[in-house]
């Protein structure tokens, strides 16, 4: 159990700072999540604060 | 000693008796990540219980460790499902966090943030919200003090050995 327990962490870290990871490795972590409804993309849209959106929307 | 195993029955023994040895209820990502979201997210009772959790120190990589080994070792995931959701629970859940407003350590910390944390843990600004001591009026204070001083007259000296024997002339 301790292996999982490195390997969930390591899972996280990769999926929580995917810009520090090769852009080779970004590609692999989001197709294995692309081809589900809840993919990195909706993920990250399912929690948005107000105040991130209005950050986005001055970046824009 | 005659009770021991004969070489060889461990490979007798029924190694399905583990519910991570059979199938997992959830096999699909989808279905899985829906489970948990109504199973920990929608369980009032459940977050309150993480927020006290991550309020006392424990980060929320480690939280999210133990919520998904205990969702492999009761059955409902596969070791390899929990690394798939791993990611995206976290990140929710951190969301929610943050959305309720809660201080807490993410479990990536630097020394830097671990040490301020620890500060704060210190000085109960995370768990106490009131940081004001309580005021005590004059009669307040004169029974405690009676009571105090009760109390250090009752704890014997010395332990058993130390307790007054009856001198034999």
């Amino acid at each position: 159990m301790n292996d999982l327990h490195d390997a969930l962490r390591k899972a996280i870290s990769d999926y929580m700072h995917i810009d520090d990871l090769s852009p080779r490795k970004q590609e692999t972590l989001k197709n294995a999540h692309g081809r589900y409804r809840y993919n990195y993309d909706t993920v990250d849209a399912l929690l948005v604060m107000p105040q991130e959106e209005e950050e986005e929307s001055g970046r824009k | 000693m005659f009770n021991a195993p004969i070489p060889g029955e461990n490979l007798t023994s029924n190694t399905k008796n583990y519910p991570w040895h059979k199938p997992p209820q959830y096999s699909d990502f989808d279905d899985a990540f829906e489970y948990l979201a109504d199973d920990i997210f929608a369980d009032k009772e459940k977050m309150a219980s993480i927020i006290t959790l991550v309020s006392s120190g424990i980060s929320a990589v480690a939280l999210v460790q133990m919520l998904l080994i205990n969702k492999v070792s009761t059955g409902r995931i596969s070791p390899d499902m929990s690394l798939l959701i791993a990611g995206p629970f976290y990140k929710v859940l951190v969301r929610l966090l943050d959305a309720m407003g809660v201080e807490y350590m993410t479990g990536f910390d630097t020394t830097e943030e671990l040490k301020a944390y620890a500060e704060k843990l210190k000085g109960g600004g995370i768990l106490l919200k009131s940081k004001k001591a309580p005021k005590l009026t004059d009669k307040q204070m004169k029974e405690m003090e009676e009571i105090t001083e009760e109390v250090m007259e009752e704890i014997p000296v010395g332990g058993l050995m130390g307790a007054p024997t009856e001198e034999v002339e």
